[in-house]
């Protein structure tokens, strides 16, 4: 546990004093920024319908998309490229420890980005109308579908030696679970299919329920299933690789 | 301390390391010498669990711990300091030395096993500084002062004086020789010098196999057994090869014009001087070659060492 909180706090102070994190938050908060003023506009000061908006639209997406990907390619690919891998690995840490440490370290500086918003819609509740139960289920959808994209970010890191192209396997990664959803246009409505294909589309589980304040234990249970297993699979990468 | 039996690895079709074999002793300082691409940075990854070596090929033991079986026990035994020394710059050396305390298990001897590496290496002067603005030799000791965490009773140093300036090196090189007896230290390097200065034991890789691997006093007795002199002598007579021949112990005689070079067995520069006075002839000089390790290294592995520094 020592060693797993002391390589978590070395890798989160990694993040926060490399550019590349600067540039993300700059980015996410321009992106976020322009989006609730354009909604503000749009919506004609109609704050109720605000959130729903903000959290459906096609730059929350982009960012939902791009960022986990950029925060997680240095993760291994850059370690294996400066030489310090071999110091971590040789230390005698496990690595399951590493891999969870750095997923940790990469999700909560997710968290901490979309953290940077909540003073915009604690403005929104004193000035105008917030429904914030829907604040809630649509944070926790934020913290699940993070989690599955951060783990996604770290497999890929683990399996190149390059930061690019971890950052390009991670977004393909993502754009596959985006476009789940797209899917089901493919298909019968209310076959068997598109209900299979509603279970794994986290746009879906957006708009039918998070965005509407309902939270179902089930995607709980699914996230966190699906980003251990790509963790787990990020180990054996790593595992694999000592015998090369 | 360190075994090593009949160690494979292959990458590919290239075979990196062909059972290979050695024993370094408790408290003995080996030197491990041989070109690039001999093997030496592999067998040092699969000695520190880094990388393994092909499957049901050989055994390794470090501090009486089987590498291959028991990886992470074996880890906490030994202190690497890798080729190159990757170090992350945006920590300070003491934040960084912790940070490297805790991933090693220190526990609560944490602080006083930093200080006492910190006062090791004399890193005082630098422990709030960044790593990254360091110069090489500091982060080379900052390197050090890492593998020294937990006081490991095995280190493992590739290439510790590799980029350093003379002084630097001699300093890092006095440090590693002040840690004789108390733990065994298996030392890669391109200077051959610094294996003659340091090392009581000489491991020579080549193309994956051990080549050489001996004692200080084993390799001194082969250099002492395979001697050199050149002799000048003024108007020698025409068949001073022919004497010289025919003394004990002399292998060969080559040169001419008053000066021979002689290869004999041992030292016999006693001899020689004796069959010059009694035969009269007017010696200028008599002088013993230098043969060093290198005469070893290159009868070993048939090239030159990269980047050889005999000044170090």
């Amino acid at each position: 546990m020592v060693r797993l909180v002391s390589l978590y706090r070395r890798e989160l102070l990694g993040l926060f004093v490399s550019p590349v994190a600067w540039i993300i938050l700059f980015i996410f908060l321009l992106t976020n920024g322009a989006t609730f003023t354009f909604y503000l506009f749009a919506l004609d000061g109609d704050t109720s319908a605000l959130l729903a908006s903000q959290y459906g639209s096609i730059s929350f997406w982009f960012l939902m998309v791009l960022i986990p990907p950029l925060l997680t390619m240095r993760s291994f690919a850059e370690e294996r490229r400066s030489g310090t891998f071999e110091m971590l690995v040789t230390t005698g840490i496990g690595d399951g420890t590493l891999v969870v440490a750095k997923f940790l370290s990469a999700w909560s500086f997710f968290i901490f980005l979309w953290a940077t918003l909540l003073p915009l819609w604690i403005l929104v509740a004193r000035f105008g109308t917030l429904d914030t139960g829907i604040l809630l289920t649509i944070h926790l959808g934020l913290l699940l579908v993070g989690a599955l994209f951060c783990a996604a970010g770290i497999l890929a890191s683990s399996i190149s030696s390059s930061a690019l192209i971890a950052a390009g396997v991670g977004m393909v990664l993502d754009l596959g679970f985006f476009f789940v959803n797209y899917l089901r246009g493919l298909f019968p409505a209310g076959s068997l299919e598109i209900r299979y294909l509603e279970y794994v589309s986290p746009l879906y589980h957006f708009s039918s329920d998070f965005q509407l304040g309902i939270f179902d234990v089930r995607y709980l249970v699914l996230y966190l299933t699906v980003a251990s297993m790509l963790l787990f699979l990020a180990v054996k990468v790593l595992e694999r690789r000592r015998w090369w | 301390m360190i075994e090593v039996v009949h160690l494979s690895k292959s990458y590919g079709r290239h075979r990196a390391l062909d059972s290979v074999s050695f024993l370094i002793d408790k408290g003995t300082i080996a030197g491990f010498l041989g070109p690039n691409g001999a093997g030496k940075t592999t067998t040092m990854r699969i000695l520190t669990a880094f990388t393994r070596p092909d499957p049901q090929t050989g055994s390794v033991t470090v501090a009486g711990i089987d590498v291959l079986k028991s990886p992470q026990v074996a880890c906490s035994r030994i202190g690497y300091l890798p080729e190159g020394v990757p170090l992350p710059g945006e920590l300070r050396v003491i934040e960084y030395l912790r940070h490297r305390a805790d991933l090693k298990r220190v526990g609560k001897r944490k602080a006083r096993e930093v200080s006492r590496v910190v006062a090791e290496c004399d890193l005082e002067q630098v422990s709030s500084r960044l790593v990254g603005t360091l110069s090489k030799g500091f982060r080379q000791r900052v390197g050090l002062a890492d593998a020294l965490l937990g006081d490991p009773e095995v280190l493992i140093l590739d290439e510790p004086t590799s980029g350093l300036d003379p002084r630097q090196a001699t300093e890092v090189r006095s440090l590693i020789s002040s840690l004789a007896g108390r733990r065994t230290v298996l030392l890669s390097s391109h200077i051959i010098g610094e294996v003659e200065q340091v090392c009581d034991r000489v491991v020579i890789l080549a193309g994956g196999k051990v080549r050489l691997d001996e004692s200080r006093r084993g390799w001194q007795r082969r250099l002492q057994d395979s001697g050199s002199l050149t002799i000048e002598v003024a108007d020698p007579p025409a068949d001073i090869k022919k004497q010289l021949r025919s003394l004990p112990d002399i292998l060969s005689v080559s040169g001419g014009s008053g000066v021979f070079q002689l290869r004999c067995r041992g030292d016999q520069r006693e001899g020689i001087l004796r069959a010059a006075t009694e035969a009269h002839w007017r010696v200028l000089e008599l002088r013993s070659d230098l043969v060093s390790l290198e005469s070893v290294f290159l009868e070993s592995t048939g090239e030159p060492i990269e980047g050889k520094d005999h000044d170090g």
